[in-house]
């Protein structure tokens, strides 16, 4: 099926709005920049397939989320995947002060699962009861996740902001 | 402070301008396939019977494709599932002739009959195809192949639809006990464009028909032995232990766990792990089964050395298939890093 211009414009939008969040989260996740770059385009392709707008922006946001963390959780588990180290993915970034670098590090360091609620929650502003729900979790264990989070964090930042 | 240094190392994680435009476009030259909502799926059903002529046949063009294929045999015979469906639309007819393989791996047979006078002789196929099956499971892999024809230069061709389905749990159900949902569009091929390495392909399109097959039921009798032994071996040396085991008609699945596996990464660099653990299927005369040239290779898997979830251990997932379909009542043992499991009744 051939999109017409007007779609075109429309998913273009889309995909601007949301492809740094997409990819950030597939790198984060994947530690590796082809393999991001691959699930990032898999996102978008779905949301093409998908042929149904967004009820709002939310929706919107929401959907991409737990589409990429399915689709890296799929690409972590594929049949024909191997894990692949996440070099490439620190070497391509130029962080601005050495110190995110690191920070960087730690987070790839953390769990698949405390990386998402620290990233959901911290970075893009979801409560716990929103973020529990993305990850398919209950509260309580969401919390417990950001406490072992913040505590292998803990090197690097002062985690005292960071109150659930 | 604090959450502003996490912003701002996050901030820093983004796709370049060139990543950005680059996957944009691969999205915007690729051709969109919709899923259907069930209303609208109707309504297209609707239109499609209306110009659609489809009918149950016992096949007019010689063999199943897939018993052909296989040359029949216990193997086939255990494993596979007789269709005979065929649906005309542009003038084409295609015929699923046959359907054989298990919860993990599913063949489809085709005849194809084009009108008189034209010529199949390259590697035509569906240009589109939408598989569906009721739990909403998708396979993660397939593609088709052309089988062999005894006549190039005529109308007809006999093509092969591979389908897999990966376990990304073990014991997971997979394909078995199905309704299947199956519609092809269009018939052609896309051919390379020069210059080769710039990636893009031009489309020869042979007929604009629609072939609705709709639902067919997956009731292929599951031959498939599984097991969770929970039996210690060694992968290379590494403690592990065998969770679960399963020998279907198409392959082995073998998943080891264990804290052994812990950083087993630094001894099997870059997912060589899957390849490490010996699996050999052995037939009651003793013979170790060959595994040929597969449909989707010999070896597969995946593997976690550290921080899986779930399962809380690492552990390696080894799939090992056959390109020949194995006869289940056949077996004796399959020995995994040496240690024999029967198979046997």
């Amino acid at each position: 099926m051939e999109m017409d211009a007007d779609q075109q414009e429309a998913f273009a939008e889309l995909y601007r709005r949301r492809v740094g969040m997409v990819y950030q989260l597939c790198l984060m996740l994947l530690k590796n920049v082809s393999d991001a770059e691959d699930a990032t385009q898999t996102v978008f392709r779905k949301v093409l397939e998908r042929g149904e707008v967004f009820r709002d922006l939310e929706h919107e946001k929401a959907w991409c989320i737990v589409t990429a963390r399915n689709e890296c959780k799929s690409q972590l588990r594929h049949w024909w995947r191997t894990r692949r180290v996440g070099e490439e993915a620190l070497d391509t970034l130029a962080w601005e002060q050495p110190e995110d670098g690191a920070l960087w590090e730690l987070l790839l360091a953390l769990s698949q699962r405390e990386r998402m609620a620290v990233y959901l929650h911290y970075y893009q502003g979801y409560d716990t009861a929103q973020t529990a729900e993305l990850l398919g979790t209950k509260p309580a264990t969401l919390r417990t996740w950001l406490y072992r989070a913040r505590g292998k964090l803990k090197q690097e930042l002062e985690v005292e902001e960071y109150g659930v | 402070m604090a959450y502003e240094r996490l912003q701002r190392t996050l901030d820093q994680v983004k796709p370049s301008q060139a990543q950005e435009e680059t996957i944009l476009e691969a999205l915007l030259a690729e051709p969109v396939r919709q899923k259907k909502s069930p209303r609208r799926y109707a309504a297209v059903a609707a239109v499609a019977a209306m110009l659609l002529v489809t009918c149950t046949v016992a096949v007019a063009l010689g063999l199943p494709v897939l018993f052909a294929h296989f040359g029949g045999g216990a193997g086939y015979a255990q494993s596979s599932m007789f269709v005979g469906k065929s649906v005309i639309s542009d003038g084409w007819t295609m015929t699923l002739t046959d359907c054989v393989g298990d919860d993990r791996r599913l063949y489809l047979g085709f005849a194809v009959e084009a009108p008189e006078g034209t010529v199949l002789d390259e590697e035509y196929t569906p240009l589109e195809y939408i598989v569906e099956f009721s739990s909403g499971k998708r396979c993660s892999a397939s593609y088709w192949t052309e089988l062999e024809d005894g006549d190039p230069a005529d109308n007809k061709m006999r093509l092969a639809l591979w389908m897999e389905y990966i376990q990304y749990e073990p014991g997971e159900p997979g394909l078995l006990g199905e309704t299947m949902t199956l519609r092809l569009e269009g018939f052609g091929a896309y051919v390379d464009v020069e210059p080769l390495d710039s990636g893009k392909v031009r489309e020869v399109r042979l007929s604009d028909g629609v072939w609705d097959f709709g639902a067919l039921d997956l009731s292929l009798i599951d031959r498939t032995i599984r097991m969770e032994p929970n039996v210690p071996v060694a992968v290379s040396g590494l403690p592990a232990v065998v969770t679960y085991l399963e020998v279907s008609p198409t392959g082995v699945n073998v998943w080891l766990e264990g804290e052994g596996l812990r950083d087993h990464e630094a001894l099997f660099p870059w997912g060589s792990c899957i390849n490490a653990p010996e699996i050999v299927v052995y037939d009651k005369a003793g013979n170790a089964i060959d595994q040929g040239e597969p449909p989707f290779g010999k070896r597969g898997g995946s593997g976690c050395d550290s921080d899986p979830e779930p399962p809380e251990l690492p552990y390696i997932n080894v799939v090992q298939t056959y390109e020949n379909l194995l006869d289940m009542e056949n077996l004796d043992h399959v020995d995994v890093c040496g240690v024999t499991f029967p198979l046997g009744e």
